[in-house]
C-alpha cells in the first residue's frame, strides 16, 4: 500500500481550508505563507546579527509571528513588514532586559553569545564583521542593520525601534563611525596575520 | 566625536541602495568619496552589511509557515477559552467563599438545638447502647429537619463548587 506524503505545509493548510468557522488570524493562510515567504529570512538576518546568537533568533522568530499573527496588523504589506520587525525589536529588547533588569539597551555591553558564531565557513564580509560586531552595542547593531542592510529609511527606523526620528541621524552617525574604525582596524590585523 | 554631514551622503546612499555603486555611478561621486572621511565610512559600512545580509540570508534555515500558521491558531483558541472560563473560576471561588459563609451563619443560627443535639450523643455514648429508650433518646438528639436539610443542600452545593474551582484545566 502507498502512503502519500503529507507536508506540515500541506495538512495545516488543507485543515484551514475545511475549517467552517474562520481562524480569527489577521491573514488567511496563503496570504501569511506568502507574507513568511517575503520576510522570514530578512527577520532572521536581523535578529541574528543584532543578537549574536543563532538560536535566539531561531526562538524570537517564531515568536514574532506568533504574536504578529494574534494582533491586529497594519493594512499594506510594507507596514505589516514594519509591524513585524517591531514585535521581533520589542522581543529582543525584553529579551536583554530579562537579562540585566534596570540597564538601558543604549548601556548594555556587548553579549558574550557572539563567541558562539561559527566563522570557519563564512566569507570575508562574515570574518570581518562578526568580531566588530560584537564590539558594538546592541543598539548600534540594530540602528547599522536597519540603515544598510535593509535600506529602512530613518522614519522606519524610527517606527521599529521607538526612538525619535530627529535623533537617529546622530546616532547612526556614531554607530558608522565606530564600526568603520573597527572594520578597518580588522581588516589591517587580517592583512597583518 | 564631530558630527559632521556631508551634503554627498545622500546621493552617495542611493547609489549604494540603488547597486549603481561603483560602476554605475558619477566619477566625480567616487573622487568625492576617496576624499571624504564620511562618505568612505559610510560606502565600507553599507557594502560590508549588504555582503554580510546576502549571506545570512543564504545560511537561513526555513521554517514552515504552515507550523507557525497552525501555532498562532492554538494560542488564540487557548486565549479566548481563557478569556471564558475566567470569570466562570470567579464565580465559583465567590460561591465558595458564600457557601462557607452561609454554612458559618446557619450553624450560629442554629447553635442551641445542635448543642442539644450534640450533648444527646454525648449522654449516648456515656450510657450503655443497649439501655437506651430508642424513641425517647432519638427524639430529643435529632436537630430540627430544617437544619438537616439546609445542611445537606449546603454540603452538595459545596461539593460541587468545589469541583468547578478545583478541577483540573
Amino acid at each position: 500500500m502507498k502512503i502519500p506524503s503529507v507536508t506540515w505545509n500541506c495538512a495545516i493548510a488543507e485543515l484551514a481550508a475545511n475549517e467552517a468557522a474562520p481562524s480569527g488570524l489577521p491573514m488567511d493562510h496563503d496570504e501569511f505563507a506568502a507574507f513568511h515567504q517575503r520576510t522570514s529570512r530578512p527577520l532572521r538576518a536581523y535578529l541574528a546579527r543584532v543578537s549574536g546568537d543563532s538560536a535566539l533568533a531561531d526562538d524570537l522568530l517564531q515568536e514574532a509571528y506568533l504574536r504578529f499573527l494574534g494582533a491586529k496588523v497594519p493594512d499594506g504589506g510594507v507596514a505589516c513588514r514594519r509591524y513585524l520587525f517591531r514585535i521581533a525589536s520589542n522581543l529582543l529588547r525584553d529579551h536583554w532586559r530579562k537579562r540585566r533588569p534596570s540597564v538601558p539597551l543604549d548601556e548594555l555591553p556587548e553579549p558574550q553569545d557572539y563567541a558562539r558564531f561559527d566563522h570557519s565557513d563564512r566569507m570575508d564580509a562574515e570574518t570581518v564583521l562578526a568580531p566588530a560586531f560584537s564590539r558594538m552595542r546592541p543598539r548600534e547593531r540594530q540602528l547599522l542593520w536597519l540603515a544598510y542592510a535593509e535600506g529602512a529609511t530613518h522614519r522606519e527606523i524610527s517606527e521599529v525601534t521607538g526612538l525619535r526620528e530627529t535623533s537617529i541621524r546622530l546616532l547612526l552617525f556614531r554607530a558608522r563611525r565606530k564600526l568603520a574604525g573597527l572594520l578597518c582596524k580588522n581588516v589591517s590585523a587580517s592583512v597583518r596575520s | 566625536m564631530k558630527f559632521t554631514y556631508c551634503p554627498e551622503e545622500h546621493e552617495l546612499a542611493a547609489a549604494l541602495r540603488e547597486g549603481r555603486w561603483p560602476a554605475a555611478c558619477d566619477p566625480a561621486l567616487r573622487q568625492h568619496v576617496e576624499q571624504c572621511e564620511a562618505c568612505s565610512d559610510l560606502v565600507l559600512v553599507a557594502t560590508t552589511l549588504e555582503q554580510a545580509r546576502s549571506e545570512e540570508m543564504e545560511n537561513a534555515p526555513a521554517i514552515s509557515p504552515g507550523l507557525l500558521w497552525w501555532r498562532a491558531q492554538l494560542r488564540r483558541r487557548n486565549a479566548a477559552l481563557e478569556q471564558v472560563s475566567k470569570p466562570i473560576g470567579v464565580a465559583g471561588k465567590f460561591a465558595l467563599a458564600l457557601s462557607i459563609m452561609t454554612a458559618f451563619a446557619l450553624v450560629m443560627w442554629q447553635r442551641a438545638p445542635l448543642w442539644d443535639w450534640l450533648a444527646g450523643f454525648q449522654d449516648l455514648a456515656r450510657s450503655k447502647v443497649a439501655q437506651i429508650d430508642i424513641a425517647g433518646q432519638g427524639a430529643a438528639a435529632f436537630p430540627p429537619p430544617l437544619l438537616v436539610a439546609s445542611l445537606g443542600a449546603l454540603a452538595l452545593f459545596s461539593g460541587f463548587i468545589i469541583y468547578l474551582v478545583c478541577r483540573p484545566e
